[in-house]
């Protein structure tokens, strides 16, 4: 039983995503026949962990526009393994970010609304737009790597369609780059013109949202890139080019942590009815573990300092801590935005500017969904990293043995190994 | 009372930030543990 486990680990790790695929679909069959009334969404807390999984996706994903404009607008070749991956996992993202809205928005039978009938006044309007033209983008350059496919071989229009498009793949990374610029940064924007709400209110928000993103896009492409590696036991991106985004990403978080810095205090002169309120309770009360512990040392402060470190010391692990922690940074970021805005009423009584809270947790049929997309999205890349001939990646070579050894088991008349070979 | 109040929010840091750091932790070294023995190839990655 064991060696059979063992031969098929990766149809193992297939069974478990798929408990989780089940039963989230399950869940999103109870939310489309019985409606948010089985989520514990209210009125005072209408955003809830669907909205907190759709933001972390989009952002992680952000690593698929500004590495394809690094790769293929500035022309930095050596980025085009790692640039791959991250347009995948952008396209998985994003379509978990998609799922995510399906569910949220009440009546998902009217999920095209948007497109037909246009409130060009609407935020979420402007997002639903880029994040519906952008995933074609992401299609489209998904597409030729889908093509490629062993069993696709006998359709060769479709192989020629991929090589076609392949050839626009800099346009698609120019459109793609004005998209994810305008969408990445809207999402912040949708919560910074919530007048009502002083926690959110600042015209800061979408830069604090698209900075944050690309640092987290970034590193998470490269922390998956070193687990794929190391499951699939071949190279797909030389480790150079991991340290040099692995630095990238450290140095756009110290800029984010500067911004977010700059924003808490030069924004905060004095007393400002809401704001001080919320930001007293996000540094001091139930959200003071994950912001200070999560979004601001681990999550900032020691993750930037270890991606930009591992590069100099040639530090895998630290190159994987680093990573894995920014991604939780962003993640928590996220978490504190959506929720602390519900720790108080919508102030539409002028009188009301004493923050009241608003209680929630997700209901069981929330996580379950949330769960279950997350475990889509593995899956999904999972297959993709093991059969897409893109990320097929290449044998490693094995390192020199320690010269005691070499020497220990050298027949007598091999040469001596040498210190550089 | 107070000892079990800070005892509990204790327990809570420990289990809030230790719960996702240690699995971090083990796989940072199993990775890096596995890159250490092998290396990148000199062909490069295409």
């Amino acid at each position: 039983m064991r060696r059979i486990l063992r031969n098929n680990r990766f149809w193992v790790w297939v069974a478990f995503l798929m408990i989780f695929v089940m039963a989230g679909l399950y869940a999103a069959f109870l939310v489309f026949t019985r409606g948010l009334v089985v989520t514990n969404l209210k009125d005072l807390a209408p955003w809830g962990l669907w909205i907190v999984v759709d933001l972390s996706c989009i952002g992680l994903s952000a690593g698929a526009f500004s590495l394809s404009a690094l790769t293929y607008l500035l022309g930095r070749d050596f980025l085009k393994p790692i640039t791959r991956i991250a347009t995948f996992i952008g396209l998985l993202g994003y379509s978990g970010a998609m799922m995510c809205l399906l569910l949220d928005i009440g009546r998902p039978e009217r999920f095209w609304h948007g497109w037909v009938f246009w409130n060009v006044h609407s935020m979420l309007w402007e997002v639903t737009m880029c994040i519906t033209f952008y995933f074609l983008v992401l299609v489209l350059e998904v597409f030729p790597m889908l093509v490629e496919l062993p069993f696709l071989a006998r359709f060769k229009g479709l192989r020629q369609l991929g090589h076609a498009l392949h050839r626009f793949t800099p346009v698609l990374a120019l459109i793609g780059m004005g998209l994810s610029l305008l969408h990445q940064s809207s999402l912040g924007g949708t919560y910074g013109v919530v007048a009502g709400r002083a926690a959110l209110y600042r015209a800061t928000m979408p830069l604090l949202f698209i900075v944050s993103s690309v640092a987290g896009g970034m590193a998470f492409t490269t922390q998956m890139t070193l687990i794929v590696q190391w499951l699939k036991r071949r190279i797909l991106v030389p480790r150079q080019v991991l340290f040099q985004v692995g630095q990238m990403a450290g140095m756009i978080l110290l800029v984010y942590l500067y911004m977010r810095f700059w924003d808490s205090t030069a924004g905060n002169y004095g007393y400002v009815p809401g704001r001080s309120e919320a930001d007293t309770f996000l540094s001091t009360g139930t959200f003071g573990l994950s912001f200070w512990g999560w979004e601001i040392i681990l999550g900032g402060v020691v993750a930037a300092t270890l991606l930009i470190g591992a590069r100099r010391l040639n530090s895998i692990p630290l190159l994987f801590i680093g990573s894995g922690l920014t991604m939780a940074g962003l993640i928590a970021n996220r978490w504190n935005t959506t929720m602390l805005a519900f720790t108080q009423p919508l102030s539409t009584n002028p009188a009301t500017t004493v923050p009241l809270t608003v209680h929630y947790s997700p209901s069981v049929v929330e996580w379950a969904t949330a769960l279950g997309i997350v475990a889509g999205l593995t899956l999904l890349f999972s297959l993709g990293m093991r059969y897409l001939p893109a990320f097929r990646g290449a044998d490693p070579v094995p390192a020199e043995a320690p010269s005691t050894t070499v020497v220990a088991n050298a027949p007598a008349t091999a040469a001596p190994a040498g210190g550089d070979r | 009372m107070i000892t079990l109040e800070v005892l509990s929010n204790v327990l809570s840091i420990i289990i809030f930030i230790g719960g996702p750091i240690i699995p971090l932790l083990l796989l940072a070294t199993a990775i890096g543990d596995w890159h250490k023995l092998n290396l990148d190839p000199p062909n490069g990655t295409e």
